[in-house]
């Protein structure tokens, strides 16, 4: 017998009218009333959860490193999971089609980490998504008490690192964008061999994990195991104090192979009360050989001013070095950069729990005098129009 | 309502990634103005030297210096002219030595012990307009050379070693093989997957290089410039289990 009902994917259980365990992406927590928007299905005794974003978007980016693209941000994700031996076990997946829709150069986004292509260098462009960004297994049982452990294998995965990757933010759910961030915040998102162990009770979450560090290579379509070696770690404690809070802390040393190892430090607090979700999010780089500490910060926010209006916004400020904006020998060594973005969007119809929003976000960017002459002035603009299908709003959390 | 949407989508996704043009496209002509920003290169490897030049204590890298505009476009010409010059901090770092006919390729070779590390910064002169630009410091670090360790050797039919120089007789055939080694020195006999070998000569006059049958790691080599004529090779070897290449060289040929 197979039902479906928009619903809350990967939430198990109610407590005091919120869900628990609050799983965001790979193993982290949202706040346990984040409306999570999905289909559950049964099927025996499965239940299996789908979620996704598809958008087709238009950006600009003005100025001498700008560009145009029409294209599609895209990205789906699914979650099977059954009672197992006294726990729950889980079997996820989640897959982009952004190699084919944005191309192997990625989408326009001016500041954003230079990245290799076809021999060279490509720089003011976000990289697509892996096509598959996580295929894992996890297992959680209880100890005693409100007690319980849980461990996470993932061929692709995400570790125990950073705060819920951007694509699963409440706060972001309406901002097609990767954070300029991204790459000092939550792009360990698509690790190619993770394995995590954790103990949590309803409001403490601590886990560890090994990974291989290295960064995905630019074809998206394969499984990047060249290499790979569990040569990366990290611990993260989460505290969930209320229902509408996840706070987390993270640590950890990376070995990307491509370049020198770091260590990365991450703090992030995140808030859903009724309409609005918030993210705050710090995240550093510190290279192990100059020890220099490169901070990144993010607020963003989402605001549903009814079921059909939404605002929404990101500020960032982002320590760029020459090496990721490919200028090595021709500005700093390290350059403080910012962006400001502010975008609505209108849900036009929903069909069968599908919602179809039609949006446009306007970003301007700030950089210092010795960058305006690669980006025509101290804050080049850009635009977004986008039209996105996702899951409409949740009706009832599901429960076991 | 919902057809529209679904064709919206539909057609967003067939001419997905429709944009502008990539600024690794097509090179430019440019004026001494528009050079916004260099990058450095191994020339005979193709390997992006920017962020950190590693130089073996036993060989030197023919350093090649590239131009790009604001938009990151590559700049081959520049209107009136340009010329480069290297200097090291310390000095006592490397050399460099230009290369005739090549203005924006240097030859460096490293004078300080392996370990050394500095920076070298990048003068470019502009004889159109009298003016000139810096750019810098790039970092450099003097490294331990492979020595006897190296992953590719050539050798003749005799088993003499030509990977530092290949004499070519006037009138005669020679012939070449590559030889890989593994990191701990040990000799690879077979790779996975097979190997295309190619040998390119500078200048393409000096000479050809056939394959010979069933015998993919050797070339049987004839020179076609005159006696006297002096030149490189550099061997390209084409992995075909993962599409990769490795190229070594430049190695000095002579034709005796």
């Amino acid at each position: 017998m197979l039902t479906a009902a928009p619903a809350v994917a990967q939430h198990e259980g109610h407590m005091m009218g919120a869900v628990y365990p609050p799983w965001g992406s790979g193993t982290s927590w949202l706040p346990a009333v984040a409306p999570m928007r999905g289909f559950h299905f049964q099927a025996s005794a499965w239940s299996v959860m789908v979620h996704g974003s598809v958008f087709g978007q238009f950006i600009q980016e003005y100025g001498p490193r700008g560009n145009y693209q029409l294209g599609s941000i895209n990205w789906v994700m699914g979650d099977a999971s059954r009672p197992l031996a006294g726990g729950t076990f889980h079997g996820r997946m989640m897959a982009s089609a952004e190699y084919f829709t944005v191309t192997r150069a990625g989408y326009p986004q001016l500041l954003q980490v230079a990245q290799p292509y076809r021999g060279g260098t490509l720089t003011d462009r976000m990289h697509p998504h892996e096509l598959f960004s996580e295929v894992a297994v996890m297992y959680d049982r209880s100890i005693a008490g409100t007690w319980r452990w849980s461990v996470y294998l993932a061929p692709v995965g995400e570790p125990s690192l950073g705060p819920v990757a951007y694509l699963h933010r409440p706060s972001a759910v309406n901002n097609p964008t990767a954070p300029l961030g991204h790459h000092s915040q939550d792009v360990t998102h698509e690790s190619f061999g993770v394995a995590t162990v954790g103990v949590f009770t309803p409001r403490v979450h601590l886990e560890a994990s090994v990974f291989n560090g290295a960064h995905p290579n630019e074809v998206r379509t394969n499984f990047d195991y060249r290499g790979a070696r569990f040569n990366s770690y990290s611990a993260r404690v989460t505290v969930n104090p209320t229902e509408h809070w996840s706070i987390a802390g993270s640590v950890a040393y990376i070995d990307p192979r491509e370049h020198q190892p770091l260590h990365r430090l991450e703090l992030s607090a995140l808030h859903v009360a009724r309409a609005w979700s918030t993210s705050f999010v710090w995240g550093a780089n510190v290279p192990t050989d100059t020890r220099r500490v490169l901070n990144t910060a993010l607020v963003e926010a989402n605001v549903d001013l009814d079921p059909r209006n939404a605002v929404f916004g990101r500020a960032e400020y982002v320590t760029r070095t020459s090496d990721e904006l490919a200028l090595v020998g021709s500005v700093s060594e390290e350059v403080p950069v910012g962006a400001l973005a502010l975008g609505y969007a209108r849900r036009l119809r929903e069909i069968r729990g599908v919602g179809a929003w039609l949006g446009a976000r306007g970003d301007v960017s700030f950089v210092p005098e010795q960058l305006r002459l690669f980006y025509g002035s101290r804050t080049p603009l850009g635009f977004i129009v986008y039209l996105q299908l996702r899951p409409g709003p949740m009706m009832e959390p599901m429960s076991h | 309502m919902r057809r529209l949407t679904v064709a919206a989508l539909i057609i967003v996704t067939i001419v997905g990634g429709c944009g502008g043009p990539l600024p690794t496209g097509n090179a430019a002509t440019g004026t001494p103005a528009a050079i916004a920003q260099v990058r450095l290169f191994d020339e005979a490897r193709g390997t992006d030297l920017t962020v950190h030049t590693g130089l073996p204590d036993d060989q030197s890298v023919r350093l090649e210096v590239r131009l790009y505009a604001p938009d990151g476009h590559r700049l081959t010409d520049i209107v009136g002219g340009v010329a480069m010059t290297l200097q090291f901090v310390p000095e006592s770092l490397a050399t460099a030595v230009p290369v005739p006919g090549r203005p924006l390729q240097t030859v460096i070779t490293p004078t300080a012990a392996a370990g050394t590390s500095g920076t070298q910064t990048v003068t470019l002169s502009f004889p159109g307009t009298g003016t000139s630009k810096t750019f810098g410091p790039f970092h450099v670090q003097v490294q331990r050379g492979a020595g006897g360790q190296s992953e590719f050797r050539l050798f003749d039919a005799f088993n003499s070693d030509f990977t530092e120089h290949v004499p070519l007789l006037s009138g005669d055939t020679t012939r070449l093989e590559v030889r890989l080694y593994d990191s701990s020195g040990v000799r690879r006999t077979a790779i996975p997957g097979g190997a295309e070998i190619t040998f390119q000569f500078t200048p393409d006059s000096l000479a050809t290089a056939a394959p010979i049958p069933g015998l993919p790691f050797w070339k049987a080599v004839t020179p076609t410039a005159a006696v006297g004529t002096e030149g490189s090779l550099l061997v390209s070897i084409l992995f075909l289990a993962d599409s990769t290449t490795k190229t070594y060289g430049p190695i000095q040929v002579l034709v005796h």
